[in-house]
């Protein structure tokens, strides 16, 4: 017999848009399918923000509680679920450093450092193949950039710094670090370009 | 237009402008349909940099908080369940500048509200990969509707049922899911005092080849075939 009850929670692999579906409509398993594909990614972000990995994973309960409550204002013509998350996610973590200032002495946000191989894809979700896909080439996009450009960005994703406080933050003109801002992310955003136009 | 604020675009979707420089942008981003294009572009490398943070790995029983938090909640749904209906509603009735631009969600949404106004067709739609089953109240619930979202791969839905009567302790609905005259059960659930409920529906075969859709008042706990009085049906 195929008897399934009430509330019952099946993993199934859907579409990141699916599942907010799910969610909106009040089911925790697939808010549990979400954390699973994204949570690690969200901590990860919320970790190089604060500097605290107990901090760190409120703010990631933080993100996917409000993912929860506001999951019906998700509107899937405004980006993929992954920028919204990431949106949510940030803001949650910067909001919290600034509030509570528990950034440990000495703690550097910065990027990761190093380029990425592309995993094989056997036995993997086809949003975690995605994703992996995503991660490389983004990894590599700033893995290439000049570290006086990264440095800037760093510190304007990270802590959301305006250009007045990174210029007195590194001890550089103004007008210098707005050019290695702009120069940066022109650059990332040719690197994504290119590399998508390359793997099609 | 003249005046662009191209090279100001990377550090707006930074936040990185001070806040007389982002107001100006913002002002001129409201009527300059290139600035706009170009801080999506920007906006969307912001979006990606969460990719190149270095991994860290939460603890084990994080998920677990996350989901124990979410449990002790009221039902997310029940009190905004209006407005998210209204929502399905006014997102069909408003100005949608351009379909093609509207995600897979989109259509699902668009779909639900169009049988939300009566404008569908009794029984069934299906656009792109997904399908919306309509399910329309009987004698014994005239007032009842229902949907049955299926997924891409057709292995896994979402039914939502309103306006179904309320069941005492002892019994429950149960869904049937049938093809070639063979009847299945999908779902046992309850509605709550509104008359809503909104379930996973699982089939070990594909939903998509099943053809026809009930749902029956059961005792609780289901049956292995029904036996009370049909309320919703509908055809695939």
């Amino acid at each position: 017999m195929n008897y399934f009850q009430a509330g019952q929670v099946v993993h199934t692999v859907m579409d990141d848009e699916l599942l907010m579906v799910h969610i909106a409509a009040g089911q925790t398993g697939a808010l549990g399918q979400l954390y699973d594909l994204y949570g690690r990614l969200i901590f990860s972000l919320a970790v190089q923000i604060i500097g605290d990995k107990s901090v760190a994973e409120e703010v990631t309960q933080d993100v996917f509680i409000q993912v929860w409550n506001k999951a019906r204002t998700y509107d899937p013509v405004q980006g993929k679920v992954v920028s919204w998350l990431a949106r949510i996610a940030r803001n949650r973590a910067i909001d919290t450093l600034r509030r509570q200032d528990v950034r440990p002495e000495g703690h550097q946000a910065e990027f990761a450092d190093d380029a990425l191989e592309e995993l094989a894809s056997t036995d993997r979700l086809e949003q975690e193949v995605e994703l992996e896909q995503q991660r490389v080439r983004l990894r590599n996009a700033v893995a290439s950039l000049p570290e006086q450009q990264r440095a800037v960005l760093e510190l304007a994703y990270f802590l959301e710094m305006s250009h007045q406080e990174i210029a007195n933050r590194l001890q550089e003109p103004l007008g210098t670090v707005k050019t290695r801002l702009r120069l940066g992310m022109q650059k990332l955003r040719q690197a994504l370009v290119e590399d998508s136009v390359s793997s099609q | 237009m003249n005046g662009h604020v191209f090279d100001d675009l990377a550090a707006y979707a930074l936040g990185s402008l001070e806040p007389q420089e982002q107001q100006r942008v913002s002002g001129h981003l409201e009527q300059c349909g290139s600035c706009q294009k170009e801080l999506a572009a920007y906006q969307a490398v912001t979006d990606q940099l969460m990719l190149a943070v270095p991994e860290r790995t939460p603890s084990p029983d994080l998920r677990a908080r996350i989901l124990n938090q979410v449990a002790s909640q009221a039902d997310p749904i029940l009190n905004e369940r209006v407005s998210w209906i209204e929502r399905l509603k006014n997102f069909l009735i408003a100005p949608v500048p351009a379909w093609g631009l509207v995600a897979a969600l989109a259509i699902i949404v668009a779909l639900i509200a169009f049988n939300l106004l009566g404008l569908g067709g009794n029984q069934t739609a299906a656009a792109n990969d997904f399908r919306v089953v309509r399910l329309a109240g009987t004698e014994s619930a005239a007032a009842a509707t229902g949907w049955i979202v299926i997924s891409r791969d057709g292995q896994a839905g979402t039914l939502i049922v309103q306006n179904l009567p309320p069941l005492g302790e002892a019994q429950q609905y149960q869904l049937w899911l049938t093809k070639d005259g063979e009847r299945k059960s999908g779902a046992v659930f309850s509605v709550d005092s509104s008359g809503y409920a909104s379930n996973w529906v699982y089939s070990q075969e594909p939903l998509s080849e099943y053809r026809q859709f009930g749902i029956t008042i059961e005792p609780r706990g289901g049956s292995p075939g029904p036996t009370g009085a049909k309320v919703l049906g509908g055809k695939l």
